[in-house]
């Protein structure tokens, strides 16, 4: 009880409270543009972070986020464009809707079901948490190395739908992340002899330029085009909403269940969760005809998937330090930028900060239904913002960001270059997530590799002498195998697909 | 036609995998049995490469698929070339002019370049910049490059 009165004081302090509410106006406002990201949105606003505590600056990111995905929904709504790669699974449904006249429904069920399916993943992280911590401590080198090397081939062979060019994503961000001064001799690696590479490649002007240039970028080739005005809609019907639940509440629960499992599973996140969980309410769905053709169930099933998704991809991030999605390979960077570590100490030593986190997961999703019906009603004239002069305000922020972190004008230009590296890889359907997650987990990757290596003297067979190093082993062998077996199955070329994330 | 985009990702891929491969052999190594700072590159580009080659090879077999996209057009190519130019304008203008212009500049060169009517652009960019300014550089306190004039 006392703990629950000091988080709660800790949380009502005035500069909590603006950084909560300010942090969830831009989730809105980012979420609803299609096209910009909630990774973008993250990657834009660690500069602003770097002023802040890290417990102000945590609840800003999972604020902003909880928010900016449900407003993703808003354009898929209105415009049939998905305003976060996570809605995409549903916004035919969710048009379909909108054109039977019943936007207005479908934005306030979206509303509802991202809150429930928030809420759900927060009760995961909030348990789940507390007990893989136990786990966690028990960890050895082997145990870090396997588990980060499955994140990341789940990363590019499942979550991307391209498992060769996931690969290669994922093979990309590795070997950029081992720029530098290595570990073992202190030996300047691939620096080309410029100092400002000696610390690596700066992750977040890295993720500023493939997740913010790389958008201007693309939409620099359609800037000219405006969107065509919002239908209009009357007010939402918080009654018909939930007879709606009411009405399907095994897909919520499922939805919801789904999506905390995928999130909680490193390197998949909420997009493939929404994805998986569309796919299998379809299975199971009593009139799957219906689906992509304006029916309610994948709205309630992927939208609460996505959102319970987002909150348990802390869960990996936080025991682990093994990012769950690219937003989660964002707040490793901002809690190592605040000089702490993820992992089992900051259970144990940072008790005031994951408690608020904890509360904070709760509230922001609780605070994302007022705000969230602000937005429906809003939403038409956020999306009138024209292109031509977004992007290059865009542009600017993400130079500005990028340069404020270090006060180094190089990692303007490190932004540049991802920039136009993530733009090219998109375009040609190379997924950029597991780029990010190599480039985040690589370090990792490696040190416990090495570890590992000077541990068993060079005997790879000590990889596999734990059983719990065996059993993760043998899970990244299974993640491994999956793409073959389909290719095998299928015997056919594989179909492109589009990048998520 | 089997110069496909698959096939020349893939080629870069190969070449980049074995450059770093090549590279990373040149490494040092502590003694005894220890691996040493080029072990883990050398693996990763070994991997890049092969994964490169399958790509590649699998660019060659299919050939073009779908039809393919249609080219960039010359507007689309200098909307590009826009953004690239206009972050290293930003760059190289920045120490000499002050945040203030050079961000301006950055705003209306990119705004112009996509098309927004100038009576719109220039008030917008103006706004923008001074914003940017007092945010980052007197709330946020970033040291923003000052210019001769202090801002």
């Amino acid at each position: 009880m006392d703990a629950l009165f000091q988080v709660l004081t800790l949380l009502s302090q005035p500069k909590v409270v603006l950084v909560v509410l300010l942090s969830a106006v831009y989730g809105l406002i980012v979420g609803a543009m299609p096209g910009l990201t909630a990774t973008m949105a993250t990657a834009l606003l660690v500069p602003f972070l770097f002023f802040l505590d890290p417990l102000s600056g945590l609840v800003a990111i999972i604020t902003m986020e909880a928010v900016a995905i449900f407003a993703g929904d808003i354009p898929a709504v209105l415009l049939r464009i998905p305003g976060t790669p996570s809605t995409a699974a549903y916004t035919d449904d969710s048009y379909e809707l909108t054109k039977q006249g019943k936007g207005s429904l479908v934005l306030a069920l979206d509303l509802a079901c991202s809150a429930i399916g928030g809420i759900l993943g927060a009760l995961a992280f909030i348990v789940g948490a507390s007990w893989l911590i136990h786990i966690a401590t028990s960890f050895t080198s082997f145990e870090y190395f396997w588990l980060a090397v499955m994140g990341l081939s789940g990363a590019a062979l499942l979550a991307s739908g391209a498992p060769v060019k996931g690969t290669m994503s994922a093979l990309f961000g590795l070997l950029l992340s081992t720029v530098g001064i290595d570990v073992t001799l202190g030996y300047p690696r691939f620096t080309f002899g410029n100092i400002n590479l000696l610390g690596g490649i700066s992750f977040i002007p890295a993720m500023i330029g493939l997740y913010g240039v790389s958008e201007v970028l693309r939409q620099s080739t359609q800037s000219h085009l405006s969107h065509p005005p919002a239908p209009v809609h009357s007010d939402p019907l918080p009654r018909s909403v939930l007879q709606l639940l009411r009405r399907y509440k095994v897909q919520l629960l499922r939805g919801g269940f789904l999506g905390t499992l995928v999130g909680a599973i490193p390197g998949m996140g909420a997009d493939i969760a929404a994805w998986l969980s569309y796919a299998i309410a379809k299975r199971f769905s009593r009139e799957p005809q219906k689906f992509g053709k304006g029916s309610f169930e994948p709205i309630v099933d992927a939208g609460t998937a996505n959102n319970a998704a987002l909150a348990a991809a802390w869960i990996p991030a936080l025991v682990f330090g093994i990012p769950g999605d690219p937003v989660t390979a964002i707040v490793i960077g901002v809690l190592m930028m605040k000089g702490l570590q993820p992992g089992p100490l900051l259970f144990q030593q940072q008790e005031t900060l994951l408690n608020g986190l904890r509360a904070m997961f709760i509230l922001a999703n609780l605070l994302m239904l007022p705000l969230g019906y602000l937005a429906i009603r809003l939403a038409a004239s956020l999306l009138r913002i024209p292109r031509n002069i977004l992007m290059p305000v865009i542009l600017l922020l993400c130079a500005v960001g990028a340069y404020a972190l270090e006060n180094n004008p190089f990692d303007i230009g490190i932004m540049l270059v991802m920039g136009v590296v993530g733009y090219l890889m998109q375009s040609h359907g190379f997924p950029l997530a597991p780029a990010v997650l190599g480039l985040v987990l690589g370090p990792l990757i490696e040190e416990n590799f090495m570890i590992s290596m000077t541990k068993a003297q060079g005997h790879f067979g000590e990889f596999f002498s734990r059983p719990v190093s065996l059993l993760l082993a043998a899970f990244t062998l299974v993640v491994w195998s999956l793409p073959l077996l389909a290719s095998v199955v299928r015997r056919a070329p594989r179909q492109p697909s589009d990048a998520t994330g | 036609m089997r110069m496909t985009a698959d096939f020349a990702f893939g080629l870069v891929a190969v070449l980049l995998g074995l450059a770093a491969y090549i590279t990373a052999r040149g490494f040092p190594s502590p003694p005894g049995p220890y691996p040493g700072p080029g072990l883990f590159p050398q693996l990763l580009g070994l991997a890049l490469a092969a994964t490169g080659l399958a790509l590649a090879i699998r660019g060659w077999k299919e050939g073009p698929r779908q039809p393919s996209k249609k080219p960039l057009s010359w507007r689309s190519w200098a909307s590009h070339l826009a953004v690239i130019a206009a972050v290293l304008g930003y760059l190289a203008a920045a120490p000499r002019i002050g945040f203030l212009l050079a961000a301006f500049g950055l705003l209306a060169a990119t705004m112009l370049c996509f098309g927004a009517p100038p009576r719109r652009a220039l008030p917008v960019a103006a706004v923008t910049a001074l914003s940017a300014f007092l945010l980052f550089g007197k709330a946020l306190r970033v040291p923003l490059p000052p210019g001769p004039w202090g801002w």
